[in-house]
């Protein structure tokens, strides 16, 4: 189970950093009123990444233990950083994009 | 604990913002409806994360078991994400189609577009106003250029004129490095007869070397002559003494010599004048031998006694020629024994006394002869004035 768990947490980071690229491909194109918000949810994006990462280095530890023995001192550390600030973050960041998109399409009506 | 509730508090905070944020979005969409939103391109993407608050609700209020849970939250997750990639995707394609083509309609004279002008004045004019500083700048380039120009082919006239002058070294030069070859050559020769020569000198030297050996080994011989030669130099200065003390002797002696020599000569000097008296006194006598023989037939006795002095003249005249040889012989013979004259001495001395004691006979017989005394053997000798006076009386 965990190593499914593993296989869907990697391919979520890979999608999140494909999606983080991706947005500032995007984001070029857009009037400069969303730039605000485009890059805050750049930065809640980039916040969740690294979440997927605790997650991804914690599923590895508890599967290969020998190999990755080293990070016990650490990963209780980045789990409780993670889950107390990065998601918090993250959805702030994602409500912050809303509402400055939501102003943007204000000023531009 | 703590910690524990504060992040379950934390995970219930975070589904809550994004609910909200979900509320929010879906409000401004209901209100504007998807033209509305078109001013934002990517709100597709807005949506499709919006959605996040699924996962974080089924994570947190699932009624399932935790693991179970945890699969369908990752699940969904990646459903959402791969949504959103997709969306991305599609609307970067899209986006940079209708760039392209914005673009392709900029190109495009005929066509107006709004942001050409715009386009026109921010980034056409300034370029073209850069471009007329340069179009200025390479103006003035181009009158420096062709002053330079000028100045370059007036020097250009002064290289063709050097390049002659060049080529006409070159063609020294080569004559010059042809010759140089030729000498090359020659000195290579040189060379390797001065090679032959250096390793002919090599055998000299070594065999000078060997007589400078043989030199040294003479010269510290001589060395050792000449520490001998002054040993016995100073062995011989007493000797050299008395060598010089004899030879003062015989310096005295050969002056004596001389003085004995002078003499001689004096006699023989004296001798001569003797010869020349008897030369004389012989004509005398054959003057006489003619009276004589005039008188022979006048006078048969003396006659005889007239042979008889002529015979003893005639014997004297053979001793006294003897004489003169032997004096001759005496002579060669003193010159000779100038050097032995130590030897020489007594004997010359006894010559000379003999010498001096016939000259006394000589002396008195000739005497005699003048005075016309009586030979006991020839009878009495008369003069010629007598003899005549005589003569005339007989007739």
């Amino acid at each position: 189970m965990s190593s499914i768990l593993l296989g869907l947490n990697v391919v979520g980071l890979l999608l999140v950093v494909l999606c983080i690229g991706l947005l500032i491909k995007n984001r070029q194109y857009e009037k400069s009123v969303f730039e605000t918000s485009v890059n805050v949810l750049l930065f809640g994006l980039l916040l969740l990444a690294l979440v997927k990462l605790v997650d991804v280095l914690v599923l590895l530890n508890t599967l290969y233990t020998e190999s990755f023995g080293f990070l016990d001192g650490y990963l209780g550390s980045f789990v409780a950083v993670s889950n107390v600030a990065l998601l918090p973050l993250f959805g702030v960041c994602v409500l912050v994009s809303v509402l400055s998109a939501r102003e943007g399409f204000e000023n531009l009506s | 604990m703590v910690l524990e509730v504060l992040i379950s508090v934390q995970k219930y905070i975070t589904v809550i913002l994004l609910f909200i944020a979900a509320f929010i979005w879906l409000l401004l969409r209901k209100e504007r409806g998807e033209e509305g939103l078109a001013d934002l391109r990517i709100n597709r993407a807005y949506t499709v994360i919006v959605l996040m608050v699924l996962p974080f609700i089924i994570g947190n209020f699932s009624l399932v078991s935790e693991e179970l849970s945890e699969v369908g939250m990752n699940f969904l997750f990646v459903l959402i994400f791969l949504s959103m990639v997709v969306v991305l995707l599609k609307l970067n394609k899209r986006s940079s189609k209708e760039r392209e083509n914005d673009l392709r309609d900029l190109m495009k004279e005929s066509s107006k577009h709004p942001i050409r002008y715009e386009f026109a004045k921010r980034i056409v004019v300034p370029e073209i106003t850069k471009l007329r500083k340069i179009e200025d700048k390479l103006d003035n380039k181009n009158k420096k250029f062709k002053l330079k120009e000028k100045k370059l082919d007036v020097k250009q006239k002064g290289l063709d004129k050097t390049i002659k002058k060049l080529e006409e070294l070159k063609k020294f030069i080569s004559d010059n490095l042809k010759r140089s070859n030729n000498a090359k050559k020659e000195e290579s020769d040189r060379e390797r007869v001065y090679d032959k020569k250096e390793s002919v000198l090599i055998v000299r030297e070594k065999k000078l070397d060997a007589v400078e050996k043989d030199v040294k080994y003479t010269r510290n011989e001589l060395k050792n002559l000449k520490e001998e030669l002054t040993r016995r130099e100073k062995l011989m200065n007493p000797r050299m003494n008395r060598v010089e003390s004899r030879e003062e002797d015989v310096e005295a002696r050969m002056s004596r010599v001389r003085i004995k020599e002078s003499d001689i000569r004096e006699a023989l000097d004296n001798i001569q004048i003797l010869k020349k008296n008897i030369a004389k006194e012989e004509r005398v006598l054959k003057k006489s031998i003619r009276d004589f023989e005039d008188e022979k037939d006048d006078t048969f006795d003396l006659k005889k006694k007239v042979d008889r002095v002529t015979d003893k003249n005639n014997k004297i005249k053979s001793k006294l020629n003897e004489r003169e040889g032997k004096l001759d012989l005496h002579e060669d013979k003193l010159n000779e024994r100038e050097k032995k004259l130590n030897s020489f001495e007594r004997s010359l001395s006894k010559k000379s006394r003999n010498l001096s004691a016939l000259e006394v006979k000589f002396g008195k017989s000739v005497v005699d002869l003048e005075k016309g005394d009586m030979d006991p053997e020839i009878g009495k000798v008369t003069g010629e004035k007598k003899f005549r006076v005589k003569k005339r009386r007989k007739k």
